[in-house]
């Protein structure tokens, strides 16, 4: 049934090497994603989730360097790629979208200016062809008056529409993989469903692969086909949307899911302590100085992830113990 | 018994020059708000950016000065209240903001930081150094962290800093700003669940400001639904999924994705566009450039808040 994946990343580790101690944001990360799907990677801030984005495209700056892993696209391992054939990738095959978009678009040129040379550095098409692609890409997005956008600067724009078109020049090129790092974080709700509407539309149009990171629980069970939820710089739990949230296995993410506020909801049960740092972290699961089944075993080795079920993975020792059956399969 | 009252507040701030247009624009921040609070009760302020919350929240702890409109405190008027009458106030209504690091002076130790408005209001040192251990417990720190500096806590450690010196005068209001949104998911709920109980044990009335609608509906006992400087609609909290009648208030709802996967099939969203530019609000109704029911009426009338049941109040000419 499901496809050959489209973007297979295996045991992908990148360390900060501060002044401090060495910072492991990012620590033995494998997951894949098929064409057409989307994957929401969820977790709260410093677990590493944009750090994977960053690292995937070879994008880390010192301190930071990518220690071990293998990132597969379209037959490359992007990490050992030449540079030069590196750059082709990005944008053409693989685009990232940031959260702050202020940042990310030229503060001189308009917006039409900034498009279509996107689109005409990455195809053979002529400047007039590349803004008339512009607009339409603008006017899907739910831009109005894409015409008159064309001929405004980044900082007319509100956050929302840069937010937009950001999205658009991201698309411009069709890339095969899209990494979307909170894309919607700093929107209203109402222009974020705009938002998210429009880019599972494009998904599936297109065909293009899409991580979405973010911390929002509500976004991804309106937007994942596949979840991975992370803990201090390691992937707790992987598997359907609907298998995370209808049976969570890693105490985390049952956790995370009892602390988030539900319209009509009427108790909260907070996670008790506080995230991790990541500097020095222990040997043992991370997550062990909060979890509210923790056990003698769990002070032991960091725990793998591992097949629990069917499309359906979790590092947690207490897992293998209850449901020996499903865990004893791999 | 209300506690607070508002009465056709107004806020209006000159704006920045315009781009292209050289005319100065006033901004309607706030724009003729009414509402009542008893004691003891949360008003749930939601809104998205712009509409105007968070001003009306500094106006009703006078921070800022209203253009127009009263506000009552147990019945009287305390909008032009300065002076020692003013201070006085100070002690009656705190707030509590978003970003829970940069309201704590960095370089003074915690004790040194809540200890601060007892000693302003003249508390003696022995006692104070009583209440700074009382209120750290009460917050869910230990006593012992009086001695220690903000940069030692966390987000949520430093909310619940906040909230203690917020607490330190025994206030009687206290206006909750996005108490939680800069806070990570997991210490979100744990935030929620402290300012729920401290309600309950000090009989608190909360002004909780927030865009987030499952949050407001989790502490408030009515919610107030802002939409460009106006109320659209006031209801009680434990009906605001199945009764909000304001088409706006209808839209946020649909737009907050429920962590449900179940739940998201045909959940297209009902609005388009953003929220127009509070210095030139459209005619008529403010919502009906958005509106997916604006007719005729909507585009010339501006609809007032009139009750449509049990402690509802409706800003709409249909629904």
């Amino acid at each position: 049934m499901s496809s050959a994946p489209v973007l297979k990343i295996k045991n992908l580790s990148t360390y900060f090497y501060t002044r401090l101690g060495v910072i492991k944001a990012v620590d033995r990360v494998s997951f894949e994603v098929e064409p057409g799907k989307l994957l929401g990677l969820v977790g709260e801030s410093g677990c590493g989730k944009s750090v994977t984005a960053l690292s995937i495209l070879r994008l880390i700056e010192p301190p930071g360097r990518i220690l071990s892993g293998e990132v597969w696209l379209n037959g490359h391992d992007l990490l050992k790629i030449p540079p030069g054939q590196l750059r082709q990738v990005r944008g053409r095959e693989i685009a990232l979208v940031f959260q702050d978009p202020l940042t990310s678009l030229n503060p001189v040129l308009t917006i039409g200016t900034q498009l279509a040379e996107t689109i005409v550095s990455h195809e053979e098409v002529s400047r007039a062809e590349a803004r008339r692609r512009a607009v339409e890409l603008l006017f899907r997005l739910g831009l109005p008056d894409p015409e008159r956008l064309m001929r405004l600067y980044p900082f007319q724009l509100s956050g929302g529409m840069r937010q937009r078109v950001m999205m658009a020049m991201a698309i411009s090129m069709r890339p095969k993989v899209l990494i979307a790092d909170e894309p919607t974080t700093a929107l209203d709700v109402t222009v974020q469903a705009q938002i998210l509407a429009e880019l599972k539309r494009l998904q599936e149009e297109m065909g293009m692969a899409i991580i979405l990171i973010t911390h929002d629980l509500g976004v991804v069970a309106a937007m994942a086909d596949e979840v991975a939820v992370m803990y201090a710089g390691s992937i707790v739990e992987r598997g359907s949307v609907v298998q995370i949230f209808d049976r969570p296995a890693h105490p985390y993410t049952r956790a995370l899911l009892r602390s988030v506020p539900r319209l009509g909801k009427e108790e909260l049960v907070p996670i008790g302590g506080q995230p991790p740092a990541l500097l020095n972290l222990p040997a043992h699961c991370a997550f062990l100085p909060r979890c509210p089944e923790a056990h003698t075993e769990c002070r032991g080795k960091k725990p793998e992830l591992r097949e629990i079920g069917p499309d359906h993975a979790a590092a947690c020792h207490r897992i293998s113990r209850s449901c020996p059956g499903e865990a004893g399969r791999r | 018994m209300t506690l607070l009252e508002v009465r056709e507040l107004v806020k209006h701030y000159a704006g920045k020059r315009g781009i292209f247009a050289g005319h100065r624009e006033k901004v309607r921040a706030v724009d003729g708000v009414t509402f009542a609070l008893a004691r003891g009760e949360t008003l749930g302020l939601v809104g998205e950016s712009g509409c105007g919350k968070s001003t009306l929240g500094r106006l009703v702890v006078r921070l800022e000065e209203p253009t127009a409109g009263k506000i009552l405190l147990a019945g009287e008027e305390i909008t032009g209240w300065t002076g020692r009458k003013l201070r006085e106030l100070r002690r009656r209504f705190q707030i509590i903001f978003q970003d829970s690091s940069s309201s704590l002076n960095p370089r003074r130790t915690v004790g040194a930081i809540i200890e601060e408005p007892l000693a302003n209001f003249g508390v003696a040192k022995r006692e104070r150094q009583e209440r700074v251990a009382e209120l750290l417990t009460l917050v869910g720190l230990e006593p012992g962290d009086a001695w220690k500096y903000p940069h030692e806590f966390s987000g949520g450690q430093r909310q619940r800093i906040n909230i203690a010196r917020a607490l330190a005068l025994q206030p009687e209001l206290v206006v909750c700003d996005e108490p939680v949104s800069s806070l990570d998911v997991s210490i979100r709920a744990q935030i929620l669940n402290l300012l729920r109980g401290l309600k309950r044990r000090l009989n608190l009335s909360y002004l909780f400001i927030s865009h987030d609608l499952a949050a407001v509906n989790y502490l408030a006992d009515r919610v107030a639904v802002m939409y460009l400087g106006k109320i659209v609609e006031i209801l009680p909290a434990e009906g605001l999924v199945s009764q909000a009648r304001h088409p706006y208030s209808r839209a946020l709802l649909r737009a907050v994705p429920e962590p449900d996967p179940r739940q998201r099939t045909g959940r297209k969203p009902v609005v388009r566009g953003e929220t127009p530019d509070p210095a030139r609000p459209p005619a008529g109704c403010r919502f009906h450039p958005r509106c997916p029911e604006a007719r005729d009426v909507c585009r010339q009338d501006e609809p007032v808040l009139k009750e449509v049941g049990e402690g509802h109040l409706l800003r709409c000419h249909f629904s």
